[in-house]
């Protein structure tokens, strides 16, 4: 498992301010920062979110040039919920316009397969059974057990109530049980 | 609440004690509670630690490579609110050079109805310098032409208290008998001191030995000669920079048009509006840091210790005390440096004066000054243009012109762009019609 810990929480406080400061005036190097910040979150988020690593590399790329032309708009400190909420309406956009299909249901996620103690083969079945959710209960669970946003923060970003984000992420996370349960039981055996 | 609810509470940390003890009590008592549980626990943290995706570092350089390009737009944009504000100054200032010239248009309106025109300058000539009978001939005949509308508009202006034809008859007849006419006695007419703006730009009459008085009132055709109709400049030109200052600014080149109006025998004035364009050279350096690959490989992953029955695990932190660019050790700068052509081109609008100084035969010698305002700013230049009359109303020019103006400047490193003003020396040909 890799992870870079700098991509996490690496812009806080008073420095997270004056770099917010700078961004809005345009300055390139407080892009980069904040680039380097979100970077990885972003990229994973649209990817889960489209489902396609083709349209993943589009919206990633989408959302960060309209985070640099409407950064006049970011009225908040929080950048992270105004990046994401950007990042979620690109990809709607785009699989909107692609038209993309839900792929048919793969009959693999119910099989015993012999490598589904696998923790890529788990993923890859999560991942394939994230694509099959609608796509507001998608967001929210992205949003939620992937990005680990807050309830408020996924209200905000998806624009709805508190409650019904608690509503779409326990509906989501109960629709992916039982699409992995297959294998998840056979895991836990 | 239904286990899935605890489930789901337990994911989410917000489980209170009583809520703990119930959801454990249920998975210890329900083997499908159990089992419904452990997958949630496998889900979820299948999902916060699904990381292995890493951004593909292509899509940085691309990313930032549009970042560029769209601040290049803004730019352009920039120049876009620049040409707004600038047009409605430009906008504006034509409004204002039109009403300056109303009286002038005025003046050109009538020359359909030449003749009445000139009768109006003769009243007026006439109220000025009441005492003189040639003057008063003339006036006198213009109402006796039966131009009515003329004769009312001199009525009009001159507080004439003439009547009809019967008194023009009767001064016809004094003035058949050859007396001089005093007009005080015929025609009560006011003097007028100031002459009318009108006045200004038609030719005294001539005096009374500068004219042949035959058979005591003017033909028509005397009438055209008295006076002098005012005439029009019509011009196209086009124009190649030799030379300017404007750092930058290359292949220089205006067209233009202009009107103008004859106020005086050599002296002209007028509207000119024109485009000028040229190229302006952006020179621009971007300096892309990005991690490099051996950096990248040679990142040592964190081992989490995953603890299932925690929702949420503390990474290591780094928080960095201040504003510093990516670390020069493991990042790969890239300089470029860009020399970057653009077109631009600026619609001006001008006022001139020009006055012609040499004329020798069909060759002539005009000198012109103008000041205006274009797009970007004022304009402001001297011309100097010969004149070849080929005849008729047409005319080759041939000149050059000393030009100041704003020019376009573009720094794109630091987004923004500009205005310098810079003096451009052009040559110019044309065509000249004047009627």
């Amino acid at each position: 498992m890799r992870y870079n810990p700098n991509h996490r929480r690496s812009l806080e406080g008073g420095l997270l301010i004056q770099v917010l400061e700078e961004f809005r005036g345009g300055s390139r190097d407080a892009f980069r920062l904040l680039y380097d910040r979100f970077e990885y979150p972003i990229y994973r988020f649209c990817k889960h979110l489209t489902g396609d690593e083709a349209t993943a590399r589009d919206a990633f790329q989408e959302t960060f040039i309209k985070m640099y032309e409407h950064r006049c708009d970011l009225k908040t400190i929080n950048i992270e919920s105004w990046l994401f909420s950007i990042a979620r309406r690109v990809c709607l956009n785009l699989i909107r316009m692609r038209r993309r299909q839900h792929e048919a249901f793969d009959e693999r996620l119910h099989t015993n397969s012999a490598s589904s103690e696998s923790d890529d083969i788990l993923r890859d079945h999560l991942s394939r059974a994230l694509s099959m959710l609608p796509l507001s209960l998608r967001e929210a669970i992205i949003l939620r057990d992937i990005e680990g946003h807050s309830y408020a923060d996924i209200a905000d970003i998806v624009g709805i109530d508190l409650s019904l984000a608690k509503v779409r992420v326990f509906r989501a996370r109960l629709i992916l049980r039982r699409i992995l349960s297959p294998i998840v039981t056979e895991r836990s055996s | 609440m239904t286990v899935e609810r605890l489930i789901s509470a337990y994911l989410d940390g917000d489980l209170t004690p009583e809520q703990d003890e119930l959801l454990r009590t249920r998975i210890s008592a329900d083997p499908a509670a159990h089992e419904a549980f452990d997958a949630a626990v496998i889900l979820h943290i299948s999902m916060c630690y699904e990381d292995r995706t890493e951004v593909p570092l292509d899509l940085r350089k691309s990313v930032f490579g549009a970042i560029e390009a769209s601040a290049n737009q803004a730019s352009a944009g920039r120049f876009r609110n620049i040409k707004s504000v600038a047009s409605r100054k430009f906008g504006t200032m034509v409004v204002m050079l039109f009403l300056l010239c109303l009286p002038i248009t005025d003046s050109f309106l009538e020359l359909n109805s030449f003749r009445d025109s000139s009768i109006f300058f003769d009243v007026n000539q006439v109220s000025g310098a009441a005492n003189s009978a040639t003057n008063m001939k003339a006036s006198i005949h213009g109402t006796g032409e039966g131009r009515e509308s003329a004769l009312g508009i001199s009525r009009q202006a001159a507080g004439y208290a003439i009547d009809g034809d019967d008194e023009l008859a009767t001064l016809r007849a004094k003035n058949d008998n050859s007396t001089e006419l005093n007009s005080n006695q015929s025609v009560e007419q006011p003097r007028i001191e100031q002459p009318t703006l009108n006045s200004l730009f038609s030719r005294p009459l001539p005096t009374a030995s500068e004219t042949e008085d035959r058979d005591g009132i003017y033909s028509s055709a005397d009438l055209n000669n008295t006076t002098q109709r005012t005439r029009i400049s019509l011009a196209t030109m086009y124009g190649e920079g030799f030379g300017s200052n404007a750092s930058g600014a290359t292949n220089i080149s205006q067209v233009a048009a202009s009107i103008g109006y004859e106020m005086g025998k050599e002296d002209f004035v007028g509207l000119e509006f024109g485009a000028t364009s040229y190229s302006i050279e952006y020179s621009t350096s971007s300096l892309l840091g990005a991690p490099d690959e051996a950096s990248m490989a040679s990142r040592e992953p964190i081992d989490v210790a995953i603890q299932p029955q925690a929702s949420t695990v503390q990474m290591p932190m780094e928080q960095p005390t201040k504003l510093t660019s990516p670390d020069p050790a493991t990042t790969h700068y890239s300089a470029s440096q860009f020399t970057t052509s653009s077109r631009q081109s600026t619609v001006w609008g001008t006022a001139f004066y020009e006055r012609r100084f040499i004329t020798l035969s069909s060759l002539s010698l005009n000198a012109r000054a103008a000041a205006g305002v274009g797009e970007d700013g004022l304009i402001g230049y001297g011309r100097l243009i010969g004149e070849w009359r080929l005849g008729g109303v047409v005319s080759l020019v041939i000149g050059s012109e000393l030009r100041t103006m704003p020019f376009r400047t573009g720094t794109r490193n630091n987004n923004q762009s500009g205005i310098n003003y810079g003096t451009i020396l052009t040559g110019l040909t044309g065509v000249h019609v004047r009627f």
